[in-house]
């Protein structure tokens, strides 16, 4: 059964993806009062890409080739690892929060080593910029992860879950909200999202995800591209099952499965539609105030994690 | 051709034998039989057959002697296997390499050293070891005595090294019994005796002995500037064995037989540690010299087991066993596969600084194309360093966050270690694994900087067998880590006396504490990561219909003709948007200097850049100490004025003194 969990978590994730990235651009593209392609689009042009012909730098060497089958490989791997759909996936018991914000990293630092290999200028642009970035998020991160797992006594992912579905009331509490704000900094600088990092820009001076896949062409960008777009779900899923785990079920019915995809499609749709919209009213911050924004984050990690020490839940 | 496959072929041009390469040949003999050896008796020590030898006519009046724990045994076990591993990889590098005959005839003495230490039961042998590896270090060090580079880091290993022992002897003086024997067992009788005052001194002069040894900041000069003079294989056994014995010193003598004390002792050992492992991280990811870096990295790691080790002190003054046992876990974790990874680092730039020439990283680059293994075994080393999942730090590191977040509520200035410690530990892990993508991927990949010639490399065939081994123990600490903890665990637990009760230690391959609620398994998620990959290699043939053949072509050059390889972002400017978030710590020093035409000064001719790196808590506190010093020297020197009366008539005084003191 949990075979078929996760069967039914990485289709989602797979053919689920493109689509919020579509749905982002659609909402972004009709408050700012223009036309715009439907939904689909990003599946289009996966499937053009996929069919053309993949052109590589003479100055790139072989890990520039290798880098996006190993950061589409290692998002994929972190998408079996997360409650997306179902309390209950194969190793679930192994699937530490520590471990598993490790295969992002993963990806990533599979990606700057490829944009350092295509032997460029923009691709050693990116790789800097990206790796401060995550540099100075990792603290965010790793704080979050501690705040979230004094309720659960636990880091690992699944009984974080369990213990909310179990104990709703301790949402509603300070520490909550705090980690809760920590967490939505940390999504947006992971998923490379505004204010950040802005995935639709081609100026040198403020790309830094764009300037790393700039020698990509053919298949690989689209993996890049896939990539990105399952790593965005992903988070988004992640965040709302941990505060709102509402629609899992700890049961092996197919039924309840559905039901499960479907709950969580709503959530993830309705996150990425309110993401979409503060875009809009947003400009990308300058590459040197991110760090203010992320060491807010940190700073919002810290306080959740004294006040679930300290501060009873308002709610028993 | 790569220079892998030239290297094989030319191995049957062997050199003439000369009376130099025959007595190489003895040393290298000597430092295999000495590893061999240390790797046995530290095998053997942790399954309790213990090490045992007494020379009571060797340096009287105390004699030598040795007697080995658990403990001691597994330090020793570390230590020979990187020294087995880098034996064999000089066996090729020897001959090719500058080794001077003083440090070709050190080599094997040092690791016997190394090996001996951890073994030594009383005072005086620990002391006699312990100077002699300082000195035999600072000999490595000095391997192209020439240099003024090597002169200058000598001085400063020496003086650092001296203040180290000094303090350590403060220490044994401090902490024996003067009625009873210097052996180590009677030490750890007499330390419960004593007031609180004392073994606070004792502990102070502990933590600088060993620390200075582990390279803590503020007394880690020595590490960034010892490296890069002595050679790759030196380097190895500096940066693996030499500071894990700082560690064990920390250990040994703190934990074992201070057994704790006050919480202040931990959260000194926290905060130092923490301090260093943030700032030498960040010293190391601006360093443009790969040694330099690689040494700051070595005093960032030693940072990390630094606040396990003050963890481990904290908890036991907090009473919660379960933590004190999984510290100390993540203690020996740490040290182990620091070891490891560090050693494999030391010996791939060994390599690159015999072929290329230079270990400059602005120099480097497209390595990847030229010399696949020795790429192959840095980037292993770089993966495993960077506490990435899969990678041999992650372990102790992950051990280390699992006592950390299950510490719980607590009162005064504990309650904010825990947060604190996480952050540093988050932070040094994110700018490591900046640093180490840095030096990976401006080092070995991308186009080459600057034309380093036709590379070539002789003997490389021990060289890859050594580096191959350390290798694949990345590897297997890596996805088996449950080896490496059931072993550590057996020595927790003999250092626990059985205090620390049943501790579940995951079965086969799971790792973790089903106490903390805390597991993984590397090899379960190796399998998912497997399958992923297999997934996405067939994805394109799914999704797309099928596609021409893949072609090269030109790089984009935003307009420009070509883009040469200087154009590509080198060490510095990979560090810059770092160095200027950390401008208050890092004080990057960079100097524009232009040259303009003739005609019109607004056209540029010719500009140089240079960036000097700054180690600012050296030239804050160093130079300040040394400026007082001659200072003091200074006024001393006005009553020197060579008059040999005046030196009659101090010597009087003194006299006159004496007696009507001592009267």
């Amino acid at each position: 059964m949990t075979i078929i969990s996760l069967c039914a978590q990485i289709v989602f994730i797979l053919t689920g993806s493109p689509l919020v990235v579509g749905l982002m651009s659609w909402i972004k593209n009709r408050i700012e009062g223009r036309r715009s392609a439907d939904v689909l689009q990003p599946w289009r042009e996966t499937r053009k890409l996929f069919s053309k012909q993949v052109l590589y730098p003479q100055t790139a060497g072989g890990f520039f080739r290798f880098a996006p089958l190993a950061l589409f490989a290692s998002t994929l791997s972190a998408s079996a690892m997360i409650p997306l759909v179902s309390i209950e996936l194969p190793f679930s018991s192994t699937f530490d929060l520590f471990w598993v914000v490790g295969f992002f990293l993963l990806g990533s630092v599979f990606l700057a080593l490829g944009a350092l290999d295509s032997g460029t200028v923009f691709g050693g642009m990116g790789a800097s910029r990206e790796m401060m970035i995550v540099a100075l998020l990792e603290p965010s991160i790793l704080m979050s992860v501690y705040a979230l797992s004094i309720r659960a006594h636990s880091s690992n992912i699944f009984a974080i879950v369990r213990a909310t579905i179990l104990h709703p009331g301790q949402i509603a509490s300070p520490a909550s909200a705090l980690s809760f704000a920590a967490l939505v900094i940390v999504v947006i600088a992971e998923s490379g999202r505004l204010p950040v990092d802005n995935p639709n820009t081609h100026l040198e001076l403020t790309m830094i995800h764009e300037a790393m896949t700039l020698e990509y062409s053919g298949y690989p960008l689209a993996l890049i591209k896939w990539a990105s777009a399952i790593r965005l779900v992903l988070l988004l899923g992640l965040i709302s099952n941990l505060f709102l785990p509402e629609g899992l079920f700890d049961s092996t019915n197919l039924v309840l499965l559905g039901v499960s995809v479907l709950i969580t499609g709503a959530k993830v749709t309705l996150l990425a539609s309110i993401l979409a919209l503060a875009e809009v009213h947003m400009a990308k911050l300058r590459l040197f105030r991110v760090p203010e924004l992320l060491g807010g984050s940190f700073v919002l990690g810290l306080l959740s994690v004294t006040a679930s020490l300290y501060l009873p839940p308002i709610l028993k | 051709m790569s220079v892998d496959a030239i290297a094989s072929t030319e191995n049957s041009h062997r050199k003439p034998l000369t009376s130099f390469s025959i007595f190489a040949k003895i040393a290298n003999l000597l430092s295999l039989i000495f590893s061999i050896y240390g790797f046995k008796t530290g095998l053997a020590g942790i399954n309790h057959h213990f090490f045992s030898v007494s020379l009571p006519w060797l340096a009287p009046p105390f004699g030598i002697s040795f007697h080995s724990d658990q403990l001691g045994s597994f330090f020793t076990l570390i230590i020979a296997s990187i020294a087995v591993c880098v034996s064999i990889f000089n066996c090729g590098y020897i001959r090719v390499s500058s080794f001077s005959a003083i440090s070709i005839a050190t080599f094997p003495i040092f690791i016997a050293t190394l090996e001996l230490i951890p073994l030594a039961s009383t005072v005086p042998t620990f002391l006699i070891l312990w100077e002699m590896m300082s000195l035999e270090s600072i000999l490595l060090v000095l391997n192209h005595i020439e240099r003024p580079n090597a002169q200058r880091a000598a001085l400063l290993y020496a003086v650092l090294s001296q203040l180290s022992f000094f303090s350590i002897l403060a220490f044994f003086a401090v902490i024996t019994n003067p009625f009873d024997n210097a052996t180590f067992s009677a030490i750890g009788r007499h330390a419960s005796l004593l007031t609180p005052d004392t073994r606070n001194w004792a502990f102070i002069l502990a933590f600088i002995g060993f620390g200075t040894k582990a390279g803590l900041v503020p007394l880690h000069a020595w590490l960034p500037k010892a490296h890069p003079e002595a050679p790759a294989p030196a380097s190895a056994l500096m940066s693996t064995a030499m500071v894990s014995l700082g560690i064990y010193g920390l250990v040994k003598f703190v934990s074992v037989y201070l057994r704790g004390g006050p919480q202040w002792w931990g959260l000194l050992l926290v905060a130092v540690g923490a301090i260093s492992a943030v700032y030498c991280v960040m010293q190391s990811s601006s360093s443009s010299d790969l040694k330099v870096l690689l040494a700051y990295s070595t005093s960032e790691n030693m940072g990390i087991i630094a606040m396990a080790v003050g963890t481990e002190v904290l908890m036991t003054a907090l009473h919660q066993t379960y933590l004190v046992f999984a510290s100390t876990l993540a203690t020996l974790i740490l040290v182990a596969s620091h070891a490891i990874f560090k050693a494999l680092a030391f010996l791939a730039t060994g390599v690159i600084a015999h072929v290329t020439g230079t270990t400059d990283l602005d120099s480097l680059g497209g390595l990847a194309k030229k010399l696949r293994f020795s790429t192959a075994a840095f980037g292993i080393a770089a993966i495993s360093s960077s506490g990435l999942p899969f990678g041999a730090a992650f372990i102790g590191e992950w051990i280390l966050l699992q006592t950390l977040i299950h510490i719980g509520p607590t009162r005064g200035l504990a309650a904010l270690a825990a947060p604190l410690a996480i952050g540093a530990i988050a932070l040094t892990s994110g700018i490591g694994i900046m640093a180490m993508v840095k030096a990976f991927g401006i080092g070995f990949l991308g186009r080459a900087r600057s034309d380093l010639g036709e590379l070539k490399l002789e003997n490389f065939r021990a060289m890859q067998f050594g580096m191959g081994l350390l290798a694949v123990g990345n590897i297997l600490i890596g996805f088996f880590p449950s080896s490496l903890t059931s072993i550590s665990a057996n020595i927790v637990h003999g250092l626990g006396n059985g205090s620390f009760g049943p501790t579940t230690q995951g079965t086969s391959e799971t790792l973790g504490f089903d106490t903390l609620g805390g597991i993984i398994l590397p090899i379960g998620s190796a399998a998912i990561l497997i399958a992923s990959l297999l997934l996405t290699t067939i994805i394109p043939t799914i999704v797309g219909k099928s596609h021409p053949e893949s072609r090269t072509v030109e790089p984009w050059a935003c307009g420009a003709r070509e883009l040469s390889p200087a154009m590509q972002y080198n060490a510095s400017s990979f560090a810059e948007p770092l160095e200027r978030v950390f401008s208050d710590v890092l004080r990057p020093h960079r100097d524009v200097e232009t040259e303009t035409f003739e005609e019109s000064r607004l056209i540029m001719s010719r500009i140089q850049f240079r960036n000097t790196q700054q180690d600012a808590i050296e030239s804050a506190l160093y130079n300040r100490v040394i400026a007082a010093i001659s200072q003091t020297a200074q006024i001393i020197r006005l009553f020197h004025n060579g008059s040999l009366r005046r030196y009659l008539a101090f010597g009087a005084v003194g006299l006159l003194a004496m007696v009507v003191f001592l009267s």
